[in-house]
């Protein structure tokens, strides 16, 4: 038992959207929030003045802020360019724990010896996070992590640095909402027993908490009465992971990099297991005479020596042939996300079903490009080939599972009557739709100018027996778009249609 | 396993384990036997195809109708068995969920280009059941290989085109949908004449097959003149149109426009 440690958190408040507007290239002062999944993750003091809150949904923050500018979370580049400043806080002080971009935690007791007192440390901390190029800092330091975190709450452009004192921090947490904890199950239980603040949740028994809500419980209480005996855990940065490769003179050909590259992929993986850790997030940094070109790579398993060459490769050929667009200089690999071995014992050893089929997607992957072999996900939108999202093997939707689920579950004004059709062709070919003269039939305010009896597709003609529509497609006519119909067509030789289109129609899927 | 060779000397009355492999040895020159294992296939499905089942190892066509594809190939993938789709880029996903086919276990390869028989060949290795579009162009030793490969991975391989003596072949000769009429209604249920002609199995028979509003395969039953000339009526409005027999009457628009482009 050894009690709560002494805990310095460190914040850059504005970090996230800082580096999402510069990415963007939007003004960070301006209305801006990054979105993750249909959420706000978080929001430009501009917006957040005009009530874009952390944690509301999209529609929520564009219904209160109509000019507001949505980025989509990008945590891997977010990440990166939030490195410089771990280095420059661990040149400061040692053992930094990284929690996400924009908020650290460091153990207080060596800083506060070293800089001679907390009050002092926390403001060195500051200093060198607005030295880093961070527009605001705020510290707190608090016994543990989690009072620590939640004391950031108390700062203010006016007092950014606050030190609670020991044995106080209980009392500063007391009067918060059980919504700090951010377990709403947990916290839905304890409303119901009246318990509706974190004071509440420590003045109760530690025991019967563990006994009614489990280990979860446990730890809710422990933070609540600012007794985690956990503290920071310092990260490990093993700078001999990232491998990096010059090319003198520089290399022109893809397949004499990915030759020169497959040792080193081959020893970085090696090196990583003998410490017990896979790959599972890579990124490759490409420096070329016109700058640097990085992507990151996620594996749905982890990445073997040949995935990281056929990563290389990928990125090195882009969307072109074998002839790369500018002689690369340097390559590096660094391995963004590292995971425990043993997670991944059974596909390091070889066999289990789902480790073979991902094993045999890979080969297929390393012999079509990664885009080659896709995977299915349901999304919305009007047109049918929006509704079903078709992402890398391996690659989760940028915004999210549950962005797709929400956009999945909007309504679908223009959907077609009857079942889905078998083929579905997106813009589809031009088609064109005759009445019994010859004359093509159009859509004329919500009527078909004419019984259509033909229709024209690449040449063939094909008498059309049944017809149902026009349906209007939901598109937003009053924005000067104009207004498309939907159109289903049956054929004498049993072909069943779905066109798009007004004056002019596009084949848009077709059933069997 | 086929014994080694008996010497004179040691002629005796063979046994009946020799009787058997060289049975299925014959069988093997003959033509495969109907396959005893299989993935299982929706109970709509069933009835047609021989052994009731989708056969390890074998190879389905269904010329220009991918939805029989789909309804072919939806059982084993309701039953767990991974599902991969290669060279049909306008592949109708929500079609074959409908259909019963796991998106979980879905895996799409658009353009499988000049690596074709490479990409199904790796597919068949992993996954149960691969559905591949008609671009697909194999000489007669590639083809025997993908099937040895097939046979020896017990995977089933269902063409959206034709191909060499398959285990069956299955078309569509007639589809009448309900609930279009002119002007009015909208594309609702359907029935569709399958024609399927089995290996070893004689003359094709016909099957009436009934696909719910939803797209899902519901039922089928033997159509009493198999594949006889049959009239069928489209949309309920017009008069019967003559569906000449055995012929493909059902043309597929994507691969005309194909060629055409």
């Amino acid at each position: 038992m050894s009690g709560p440690v002494r805990t310095m958190a460190v914040l850059a408040p504005g970090w996230v959207v800082d580096a999402a507007a510069r990415r963007a290239g939007a003004d960070p002062d301006g209305l801006i929030a990054i979105s993750r999944g249909d959420r706000i993750l978080a929001a430009s003091a501009a917006a957040a003045a005009a009530g874009v809150e952390e944690g509301i949904r999209l529609r929520e923050a564009q219904y209160r802020c109509p000019e507001l500018v949505l980025l989509a979370e990008d945590e891997g580049t977010a990440m990166r360019d939030f490195s410089p400043v771990v280095a420059a806080i661990e040149d400061a002080v040692p053992g930094v724990q990284l929690l996400r971009p924009g908020l650290l935690l460091v153990r207080a007791r060596g800083a506060a010896r070293y800089y001679g007192g907390e009050h002092e440390a926390a403001g060195r901390l500051a200093e060198a996070l607005l030295a880093a190029g961070s527009r605001t800092a705020r510290v707190a330091v608090a016994d543990g992590p989690f009072a620590a975190q939640t004391a950031l709450r108390f700062t203010s452009a006016v007092r950014p640095v606050l030190v609670v004192s020991p044995g106080r921090s209980a009392e500063m947490l007391a009067g918060l909402p059980l919504s700090v904890l951010d377990e709403p199950e947990l916290a839905a239980l304890l409303a119901r027993l009246g318990v509706s603040r974190l004071g509440e949740l420590a003045a109760l028994d530690e025991e019967s908490v563990a006994a009614r809500f489990g280990q979860g419980g446990r730890i809710a209480w422990t933070r609540a009465s600012a007794r985690e005996e956990e503290g920071v855990v310092p990260r490990v940065v093993p700078p001999e992971w990232t491998r990096t490769r010059r090319f003198e003179p520089a290399a022109e050909r893809a397949d004499e990099i990915t030759f020169r590259i497959r040792t080193d992929a081959e020893e970085l993986v090696a090196a990583l297991l003998e410490a017990g850790r896979v790959i599972t997030v890579l990124r490759v940094v490409i420096v070329t005479e016109h700058g640097e070109q990085d992507r990151l790579w996620r594996h749905p398993r982890w990445f073997r020596p040949s995935d990281v060459v056929d990563r290389v490769r990928w990125q090195l050929q882009g969307s072109g042939g074998a002839a790369l667009e500018a002689a690369v200089a340097e390559l590096r690999i660094v391995p963004e996300g590292l995971d425990a071995a043993h997670e991944h014992q059974r596909g390091l050893w070889g066999a289990g079903g789902q480790e073979r089929v991902s094993g045999g997607l890979a080969r297929v992957q390393s012999m079509l490009g990664h885009e080659g072999v896709l995977i299915p996900h349901l999304s919305g939108g009007q047109a049918l080939a929006d509704r079903v999202r078709l992402l890398p093997w391996g690659e989760a939707p940028a915004e999210g599972e549950d962005a797709l689920r929400e956009r999945r579950s909007r309504p679908w004004p223009g959907r077609p009557v009857g079942p889905a059709p078998s083929r579905v062709l997106g813009a589809g070919p031009a088609v064109v739709v005759c009445d019994g003269d010859g004359a093509p039939v159009t859509v004329v305010g919500d009527r078909l100018s004419a019984e259509p009896q033909q229709l024209r597709l690449g040449g063939a003609d094909e008498a059309v027996t049944a017809w149902a529509g026009p349906w209007p497609v939901g598109v937003r006519w009053w924005e000067g778009q104009a207004a498309r119909f939907r159109l289903q067509l049956l054929t004498a030789q049993h072909n069943a249609y779905l066109l798009t289109g007004s004056s002019h129609w596009h084949l848009e899927a077709s059933y069997d | 396993m086929v014994p080694a060779p008996a010497s004179a000397a040691t002629l005796v009355a063979p046994s009946r384990e020799v009787l058997d492999g060289l049975r299925a040895r014959i069988g093997q020159m003959q033509g495969t036997p109907p396959p005893e294992r299989g993935f299982p296939l929706s109970s709509a499905f069933e009835p047609l195809l021989p052994g009731g089942v989708l056969g390890h190892g074998r190879v389905y066509a269904t010329p220009h109708a991918l939805s029989l594809a789909v309804g072919l190939v939806a059982g084993a993938s309701a039953q767990g068995a991974w599902c991969a789709v290669a060279g049909v880029p306008d592949f109708g996903v929500e079609a074959a969920l409908a259909a019963g086919v796991s998106g979980e276990r879905l895996v799409l390869v658009p353009e499988p280009g000049a690596h074709a028989l490479a990409v199904v060949s790796a597919l068949v290795d992993v996954v149960g059941v691969v559905i591949v579009g008609p671009g697909l162009r194999l000489s007669a030793g590639e083809l025997s290989r993908l099937q040895a490969r097939l046979r020896d991975r017990s995977a089933s391989l269902v063409v959206v085109g034709d191909w060499p003596q398959p285990e069956a072949r299955l078309r569509t000769q007639a589809i009448r949908w309900s609930g279009l009429g002119r002007g009015w209604g909208g594309l609702g249920a359907r029935e569709v004449e399958v024609v399927v002609e089995s290996r070893g199995a004689g003359r094709p028979r016909g099957w009436l097959l009934r696909v719910d509003a939803e797209g899902r395969a519901v039922g089928s039953s033997a159509l009493r003149d198999g594949a006889g000339a049959r009239t069928g009526r489209i949309g309920g409005e017009r008069g019967p149109v003559l569906v000449p027999a055995g012929a493909s009457s059902v043309s597929s628009p994507p691969e005309r426009w194909a060629a055409a482009r």
